[in-house]
């Protein structure tokens, strides 16, 4: 009796150690839902470099109570979109591609992966085989064409390159071909000098337009383009010159009258409007980006790692406000929170503490320019080496509002909070609380 | 195997050892031990003759039958060594009258033997042919040298007297122990040999009591004279089943004596306990009146009960226990207990104990021979209680080690900056300790519970014990100096 008393009471007492010394592990999925920062790892694709570019795959309009973000891997090339739910979930839609599939070979690098500023389509603009350009575009699906640099409207009159340089979405002028249908903004792609158009279903026997920019005597070497309303509905184009770093506007209304059919025009030579010279000679992979229709910002850097970042006005083309030189810069993306705008850069090459692992800085804009001190930072909590956090970055709406995404080495960081340096909130929790 | 086992109690002895009593001078006792001294050195240096006389003279002084066997066995050794048979007719002159004096004597067939002997060969010598040139002494004749029988007797010794006497007379003797009951009454004489404690004890006298060293080749007179004591009373307790244990006020002390007992005490009310195995305690309170002789009559009656004996190997480490309490300290025991149903246990550090239940019965001897196994190893209980600890240990460290992850992922949550993202690598690692944390502590629990299985399992032979039981019977017992009521039991 003595002894089965004595045997229950170890039992129950170890019972009771065991049951108050358990660690709920289950805990820590709580954690990772709690935290305000999604990340994902490369999905089941044959990319072995994911997340080399990032975009948004939904714009506002279209994504609802969800967000979308339109991924690009490389070696070998492959498409997906990661959907974001209202609790901040993501999976993957099904309409992930291996881009070899579709006749693209080779992804470039620094990859141009545009979004449409009136829709959700997504733009991939690469280097095609046979001597073309690849521009592979659509909403949720890329559709391939093939732009072959000898089928424009210059036809010979202009030795054209197979790799593209920049390229940015314009609102362009209702094509002369095509009476009676407004065109949608589509991608326009500069190689060298000149300026292709890809205007979808073209009448037949039409080359796509295309247009031989001039700064007088100054050599063109266009780094960046981008878009700015112009005048009659139409977008001016913006060029930032990789030769003597002027940044020079263009009147983008003539751009479909490059070649107007049924003969090609003389070639026309465009002279800037307004130009100013940025401190920096800017390399692949500048942009030009449209902070809101009277200023833009100029996200540049050389392929030595010399970085900068400047507001210019789109009027005057002249600089608002002090540059940011940090070095490192590889891409930047515009966030809209409220009345006031952000510039969200990412650094891949950044030293975390003692980790080469990339951050994300991010500067405010104010009416007198860009704060030259960030006002915050986002990093890897865990840095890793070689980890390329920042090395692509976009802005994502999500359930009426814009989040941060960032890519990293095959890794992409959804920020659903953000707080800035001094700990008050960039934004606060978008996905809904449960 | 017999084996035999009495309980002897005396009925009467008094007759049986008692020496008549001879009131003698202290001068007479003074004299006789003088000649005895002196005739017991004339014997060792060989001079029978002297040594004859004087224990003669000593016998004269006081008629102690002993004297006169020393007297016959001085004469017994003279004639032995000079073949002389005028010697040895006054040894066996000498040897019959010891026995005519002491009827009793222990030795009485020995001495007739010795009779016998010597007085064949006195006729051995006389009927042996004179030698020419020697005379019957010569030891060169084939009559001079003794015959074989005498050698076979060999040579004999004077022997010594333990006396003891008391005035007045008629006194109990104790010896060592009161409750071994009475030795004899003064006075006394005989042998002894060896340290003793004498008590001697008479209604309205002092007891006298004296430690003595008896040497068996001396004389040694005990003379004790009482003084009166008028304010003593005198109990007489007797018991009809003799040999009983009496108890005197104090049982804690342990038993005065066994009955048949007489002795002083002083006046006043006292509580008298006899008792005996297998009868009812027996209890008395009797005022004892200075003076007076106060006799307590005990009457036990039997009671159920039985014995119980408990033997084994390595019994003597053990302790046994009967329905909870101590019976023995120490074994080999063996107690009386009720009969009826009771619970046995036999406990024995480093081996298993033996438990049983057992029915005595009455007038029975259940003897249970109990082998104890040695406690099995529990080295394996040791190893597993180790692991479980081990085990609980490292559950604990894995588990402040979750804990510690999940703290810091809630602060670094909190304050956000930098904010741990869904795929942070402490997020797995802490999943992964606090599941190794929980398959610690389920491990250590299983192996904590195999500990205690291991602890209380039984491993090796139990103990065990085998049971007989024998049927006790009283009968009579008879012998040499007592006669008394023996109870035995034999297989």
């Amino acid at each position: 009796m003595r002894r089965t008393t004595t045997t229950m009471t170890t039992m129950t007492f170890l019972l009771a150690a065991s049951t108050l010394a358990a660690c709920n592990w289950t805990k820590f999925d709580d954690l990772a839902d709690e935290t305000w920062v999604n990340s994902t790892g490369k999905p089941d694709v044959k990319s072995a470099d994911w997340g080399v570019a990032i975009t948004r795959g939904a714009d506002t309009g279209d994504s609802g109570a969800s967000g979308t973000l339109a991924i690009i891997g490389a070696g070998p090339g492959t498409y997906s979109e990661l959907k974001y739910n209202e609790s901040g979930s993501s999976h993957f839609e099904n309409t992930s591609l291996a881009l070899a599939a579709q006749g693209i070979m080779t992804v470039d690098s620094p990859t141009i992966w545009l979004s449409s500023p009136a829709s959700s389509e997504v733009a991939l603009v690469t280097t095609g085989n046979a001597g073309s350009i690849v521009v592979a575009n659509g909403t949720h699906l890329l559709s391939v064409r093939q732009l072959f640099t000898t089928n424009t409207s210059l036809e010979s009159s202009a030795t054209i390159g197979t790799t593209p340089d920049a390229a940015t979405y314009m609102q362009p002028a209702e094509f002369p071909g095509l009476p009676g249908i407004t065109p949608t903004p589509q991608p326009i792609v500069a190689v060298a000098d000149v300026v292709m158009g890809t205007i979808i279903n073209l009448p037949s026997n039409t080359k796509q337009p295309a247009c031989k920019l001039a700064d007088g005597s100054n050599q063109m070497q266009i780094r960046a383009l981008g878009a700015t309303p112009g005048a009659g509905g139409t977008d001016d184009v913006l060029v930032w010159n990789g030769k003597d770093g002027r940044l020079l506007r263009y009147d983008g209304s003539v751009f479909n009258g490059c070649l107007p059919p049924p003969a090609p025009q003389p070639q026309p030579q465009f002279q800037p409007d307004l130009a100013d010279k940025p401190a920096l000679l800017p390399g692949k992979g500048s942009q030009i980006l449209s902070i809101d229709d009277s200023r833009v910002l100029l996200a540049g850097h050389t392929d030595s790692g010399d970085s900068l970042l400047q507001v210019f006005a789109t009027d005057t083309l002249k600089p608002i406000g002090n540059p940011v030189t940090t070095a490192g810069l590889r891409q930047a993306a515009i966030l809209a929170i409220g009345a006031t705008s952000y510039v969200v850069a990412g650094y891949p090459t950044a030293l975390v503490d003692t980790t080469v692992s990339g951050q994300v800085l991010i500067y405010r804009i104010g009416a007198t320019g860009l704060e030259t001190a960030q006002v915050a930072s986002l990093y890897d909590a865990q840095p890793e080496g070689n980890q390329s956090f920042g090395r692509s970055v976009a802005v994502m709406p999500y359930r009426g509002k814009s989040v941060i995404a960032v890519a990293a080495d095959n890794e992409v960081f959804v920020y659903f909070q953000a707080k800035l340096e001094d700990g008050s909130a960039l934004y606060d929790e978008t996905r809904q609380v449960k | 195997m017999q084996s035999r086992v009495l309980f002897v109690v005396w009925m009467a002895i008094s007759a049986l050892a008692i020496q008549p009593a001879h009131a003698q001078p202290v001068d007479a006792l003074k004299k006789a031990q003088a000649a005895f001294d002196q005739a017991q050195l004339s014997y060792l240096q060989g001079k029978y003759d002297e040594a004859a006389q004087g224990f003669i003279d000593a016998y004269a002084a006081r008629a102690f039958p002993q004297f006169l066997y020393n007297v016959g066995a001085s004469y017994h050794m003279k004639g032995k060594k000079a073949s002389d048979p005028e010697a040895y007719q006054k040894a066996v002159d000498a040897y019959r009258k010891y026995l005519a004096e002491d009827a009793q004597a222990t030795d009485k067939v020995k001495v007739e033997k010795a009779i016998g002997v010597l007085e064949a060969e006195i006729a051995r010598i006389k009927a042996a042919p004179p030698a020419s040139t020697g005379s019957a002494a010569d030891p060169a004749s084939p009559a001079a040298a003794p015959s074989k029988e005498v050698e076979q007797l060999g040579d004999v010794k004077v022997r010594g007297l333990f006396v003891i006497e008391s005035d007045p007379s008629n006194a109990t003797i104790y010896l060592d122990d009161k409750r071994k009951g009475a030795f004899a009454t003064t006075p006394w004489s005989g042998t002894l040999e060896g340290d003793h404690k004498v008590l001697i004890e008479k209604r309205g006298y002092t007891v006298i009591e004296k430690a003595i060293s008896a040497d068996p080749t001396k004389l040694f007179v005990l003379s004790a004279s009482m003084s009166q004591q008028s304010f003593l009373g005198w109990v007489e307790i007797s018991s009809n089943v003799p040999g009983a244990d009496i108890y005197i006020d104090d049982k804690s002390v342990g038993a005065v004596g066994r009955t048949p007992l007489s002795q002083n005490i002083k006046p006043g009310k006292h509580t008298f306990w006899i008792s005996t195995d297998g009868y009812d305690e027996y209890k008395q309170e009797i005022e004892v009146i200075a003076n007076e002789v106060t006799p307590i009559k005990a009457t036990l009656k039997g009671s159920p009960v039985g014995k119980l004996n408990v033997t084994g190997l390595g019994i003597e480490d053990a302790t046994i226990t009967v329905d909870g309490q101590v019976l023995c300290e120490r074994g080999p025991c063996l107690k009386s207990i009720q009969q009826g149903e009771h619970t046995i246990t036999v406990t024995r550090p480093g081996f298993k104990s033996y438990a049983r239940r057992i029915v005595i019965q009455a007038k029975t001897e259940t003897q249970v021979r109990i082998a104890l196994s040695p406690m099995p190893s529990r080295s394996d209980a040791i190893v597993a209680y180790i692991l479980a600890a081990g085990f609980t240990g490292g559950g604990v460290f894995l588990g402040l080690k979750a804990n510690s992850y999940r703290d810091d992922l809630k602060k670094e949550i909190e304050i956000g900056r930098p904010p741990p993202d869904s795929n942070d690598p402490r997020l797995t690692k802490g999943k992964i300790f606090a599941i190794a944390a929980d398959a610690a502590f389920l491990v250590a629990g299983v192996t904590a519970l195999t500990a205690v299985y291991y602890t209380f399992r039984e491993k090796g032979a139990p103990s065990a014990g085998l049971i007989d039981v024998r049927a006790l019977a009283l009968r009579p017992e008879i012998g040499p100096g007592y006669a008394g009521l023996g109870m035995g039991v034999s297989w």
